[in-house]
């Protein structure tokens, strides 16, 4: 199986952690994002994640890449759901193996931070009164904010700051 | 040339279906432009970034026949 993959519905966080293994590790760093329900002090009710999958795969398996490269990590596993979510779903989850616990959660915030920068998903986000807006990340889209996909980057995404929430 | 769009996101909600073919003989900012006008898409360019065939490319990216062109609104994962 790939590091990065992409998949409808809700994570599984218990399974992906359990299949994140290496006798090596000293430290397992897990992140999971969740659908919250309350955005901008608006109540949200769904969530409708899409995404351009074949762009998503190769900028994700890159994202993870960079990470093993950049921390030494001995395994990285990221996943992204798609599709309706609710409340309290797991719509993405990062895991990382290191020898030591610093380089496990440096290397855990690195990776959720790429995918929110430079995954192209997108989210709808839907109201109890039925009406929906779509979620921008205002930060990412613009290349002098510092922080663009891989093979059209003039500067150096690795320095961009983490986008405001999950 | 012919060219594929791919609309996602808001702006496949804002131009109401999810692909389409045209006839273009410029470059894709020109295109994005004039799309923008006439169907009165949000986003300004600066806020789109550009896959040309499932690629991340820049603007002057040079256009071919047959190309599947997506523009990507602010990207919004996690």
């Amino acid at each position: 199986m790939s590091a990065f993959t992409l998949q409808q519905g809700a994570l599984d966080e218990a399974r992906l952690s359990r299949e994140l293994a290496h006798a090596g590790a000293g430290a397992q760093v897990a992140f999971a994002g969740r659908v919250r329900n309350l955005h901008d002090g608006q109540a949200v009710i769904r969530l409708d994640y899409e995404a351009v999958e074949g762009l998503c795969l190769k900028e994700g398996a890159l994202i993870l890449q960079e990470a093993r490269r950049r921390f030494g990590l001995l395994g990285v596993r990221a996943v992204h759901g798609l599709g309706s979510m609710v409340p309290g779903d797991c719509a993405v989850w990062v895991g990382v193996l290191a020898v030591h616990r610093q380089e496990a959660f440096s290397a855990c915030q690195w990776v959720i931070d790429q995918i929110k920068l430079r995954l192209p998903i997108w989210k709808c986000e839907f109201a109890p009164d039925g009406s929906h807006r779509w979620v921008n990340c205002a930060a990412c889209a613009h290349p002098a904010d510092g922080a663009s996909p891989s093979t059209s980057q003039k500067a150096d995404a690795t320095e961009a700051k983490a986008p405001p929430h999950v | 040339m012919n060219l594929k769009l791919r609309w996602v996101a808001v702006l496949r909600e804002e131009r109401g279906v999810a692909s389409e073919q045209v006839e273009w003989t410029g470059g894709a900012l020109a295109l994005y432009q004039d799309l923008r006008h006439r169907h009165g898409l949000g986003l300004p360019p600066e806020r789109v970034l550009l896959s040309v065939n499932e690629c991340f490319v820049p603007w002057d990216h040079p256009l071919a026949e047959g190309d599947e062109l997506i523009f990507l609104p602010p990207m919004a994962g996690g």
